[in-house]
């Protein structure tokens, strides 16, 4: 499939964003904001906002830096927003407890112990795998999960991610040191072979 | 530097996973982890979760609903 991303003074066409890029815009913001309705505005904001700005994309940028950059500015404006809101909102406390249940692992699920240098695209997880994995991420804080799905989930580098969070590269370093340390607590039991 | 804790260890595993460490350091890093099953476990599942994690961002589809919604707002 040919990238016109790739190829100078050629602007990729709404279609071609659509079709590579608006999942994975729609996964960063639904892990960044751990709701699904959230999810589905900031992708929808993303993607007006860049079929709009698509004529002025000049190249400088890869595309997908280009479209991390909208993405994580759009998810953390709908956090701040949110945030603000809920300030001004008497809260009952059902959402939180909706929230907690939602994050409880799921029971008798195993996880392979693969090959430490095996692509993503070697290994082929069964829906409840990903979905044990998925809620780990929701249960970390949000000042690790932010770090941890752009690095390990979307593979993004240290310094990059320090530019998109505000953050120097160190600081990047140790909360997605700290970020994995609690994911391998919450998945480790569910490791096939697993000592209890 | 001639022997780690366990501690040090775990200070260490992620430079150690990214292959930054320095060849000495990588040396009594190795030598640790095979002599302290606890350590040789941690670093094993510390690869794992990572590995594992990488492949969420591979096939994943949007929501049905979703997808045709966007489509019709974005005029496709």
């Amino acid at each position: 499939m040919s990238d016109p991303s790739k190829v100078v003074g050629t602007p990729p066409t709404p279609e071609f964003v659509f079709r590579e890029y608006a999942p994975r815009i729609y996964h960063i913001a639904r892990r960044l904001l751990n709701n699904e309705a959230d999810a589905e505005d900031v992708t929808q904001d993303v993607l007006l906002q860049v079929v709009r700005k698509l004529h002025t994309y000049r190249g400088e940028s890869t595309l997908p830096t280009w479209l991390h950059r909208i993405t994580v500015n759009a998810a953390l404006a709908h956090r701040e927003k949110r945030a603000n809101r809920a300030k001004h909102e008497t809260t009952t406390g059902d959402e939180d407890m909706l929230e907690a249940v939602a994050a409880e692992p799921p029971h008798g699920v195993k996880l392979p112990r693969p090959n430490v240098h095996a692509g993503p695209d070697e290994l082929a997880l069964a829906t409840e795998q990903r979905a044990l994995i998925d809620r780990a991420i929701a249960r970390l804080p949000q000042l690790f999960r932010d770090v941890f799905v752009l690095a390990d989930v979307e593979g993004i580098p240290s310094d990059e991610i320090a530019t998109l969070l505000g953050l120097s590269v160190p600081a990047v370093k140790s909360r997605l040191h700290r970020a994995r340390l609690r994911m391998r607590d919450l998945l480790s039991p569910h490791f096939e072979d697993a000592t209890p | 530097m001639t022997s780690l804790t366990c501690e040090d260890l775990q200070d260490l595993l992620a430079d150690f996973v990214s292959g930054e460490l320095s060849t000495e350091l990588q040396t009594v890093f190795e030598l640790h982890r095979c002599e302290c099953p606890h350590c040789g476990d941690t670093v094993a599942t510390y690869q794992a979760t990572i590995t594992l994690t990488r492949t969420l961002c591979v096939c994943e589809p949007l929501p049905i609903a979703f997808e045709t919604k966007l489509r019709a707002l974005l005029g496709g």
